[in-house]
């Protein structure tokens, strides 16, 4: 009974240019640098249940 | 007057629940730590208020302002977290309506409980309620959507405090999350729709997706325009008796809360993060250290500038968060218009309205 409103999913380019560890998100109107691959993240994982359930793309990375 | 042998024996049973050792598995529960602020006018779904109390609501209409109120209960806590209703809610909520604040403990803090085994502790939930309306009002407490006990407390009296007890039997099947994923789960509800309220009242339920995990209420309070509702003193402990609100001091629940949400801010004055460096001529870094949090968490960044020593030159950033683990993350960005010596340090700020706020709550 918490779906968070996700307007904006996009990778961010690792400034070191390994591999992408974040994606920037504007969640509930608020601009948020979210750490990937982390489900305790509660922010993470509310993008990748809308991104499973279709609801929810992340852009690519510039 | 109880006799000294039923206070002797009442005694007994408090510290079997833990009254000196230990202890009340909510973190602020007396509303003391407010790192977001001691005001939140018409929060949005989600928003977290004082330190670890969520506010949610769904589809109604009604709206709240809230406030750290120094008004408290003596011998529990001096604050208290106050609602009033700015927007009445219709007095019959449709069915996905709700308006309620959420609690969610950390697994690592409610393992002991032996949550779903055939083993697991009865536990006590007690808090203190003020409240302008009079009637029954509802709560829920459960895992991820399978199991829960819903309850309601009675105000009896407007406006004066009363406390209520909650005894909560084992619940010995469902599956409960642990480590540092949410191991139970608090919702004190201002209105619920009768999609959450067909749950029956003191005994664990079988439930889906959280549909009827509450109960029948009779409170009007989310319904009633200025209406107040107003909490201190959470308590959540083992055993089958409420024990006396355990005091902490202000630095211990601090310490507790910021495992959770921290920020840097500048308040009145220009407030300094850390030494960064120019990465390039007009790229500036630093590496952000904090309290260690729960998980990795998100971190949002406003206003942050770069001070160059010699010159004196402020040059504001244009803010990126990367590789955030639990202690610490990359705070970069480009800063238009700089044409530095690569490598030269620099101060790295918070302007007086910016703020790096760094979030692992549950």
């Amino acid at each position: 009974m918490n779906e968070m409103n996700i307007t904006l999913a996009k990778y961010m380019a690792n400034p070191n240019g390994g591999a992408v560890k974040t994606v920037k998100a504007t969640i509930d109107g608020q601009e948020l640098f979210v750490p990937l691959g982390d489900l305790a993240n509660r922010h993470y994982f509310e993008i990748m249940r809308q991104v499973d359930a279709g609801t929810l793309t992340i852009e690519e990375a510039d | 007057m109880s006799s000294k042998a039923r206070q002797l024996a009442n005694l007994g049973n408090q510290i079997d629940d833990g009254a000196i050792t230990g202890t009340n598995m909510v973190i602020n529960g007396g509303m003391t730590i407010s790192q977001r602020g001691t005001s939140f006018v018409s929060p949005a779904n989600d928003d977290f208020l004082l330190d670890r109390v969520m506010y949610q609501y769904n589809g109604t209409t009604a709206r709240i302002t809230a406030t750290q109120e120094s008004d408290g209960v003596v011998g529990v806590s001096p604050k208290s977290l106050k609602a009033q209703i700015t927007t009445a809610a219709n007095s019959s909520p449709s069915a996905a309506d709700y308006t309620q604040f959420t609690y969610n403990f950390e697994g690592n803090d409610v393992g002991h409980l032996g949550l779903g085994t055939s083993s697991c502790k009865p536990i006590t939930l007690s808090f203190y309620i003020k409240c302008s309306t009079t009637g029954t009002l509802p709560i829920g407490v459960s895992n991820a959507g399978t199991r829960s006990f819903p309850a309601t407390y009675n105000v009896t009296e407007a406006n004066v405090w009363q406390r209520h007890i909650i005894k909560i039997p084992p619940v010995t099947d469902g599956g409960w999350g642990s480590g540092i994923n949410t191991g139970l789960g608090l919702r004190l509800g201002l209105e619920y729709g009768s999609n959450y309220t067909g749950g029956t009242a003191n005994e664990w339920n079988s439930i889906s997706a959280f549909a009827d995990f509450t109960t029948t209420y009779t409170n009007p309070v989310a319904s009633t325009l200025n209406a107040t509702w107003q909490i201190t003193g959470v308590c959540l402990n083992v055993g089958d008796s409420a024990i006396d609100f355990p005091h902490r001091s202000y630095g211990d629940e601090l310490a507790r809360c910021l495992r959770y949400y921290e920020v840097f801010h500048a308040g009145s004055q220009t407030g300094y993060l850390a030494i960064g460096n120019w990465w390039t001529s007009n790229q500036a870094r630093c590496i952000l250290q904090y309290t260690e949090k729960r998980t990795n968490p998100s971190i949002s960044a406003s206003d942050v500038i770069c001070y160059q020593s010699g010159s004196g030159t402020e040059y504001s950033l244009s803010e990126t968060i990367d590789d955030a683990h639990s202690t610490h993350a990359l705070l970069y960005g480009g800063v238009p218009g700089a044409s530095t010596t690569q490598g030269h340090s620099l101060q790295m700020r918070v302007a007086q309205n910016g703020s790096i706020q760094i979030d692992a709550e549950l």
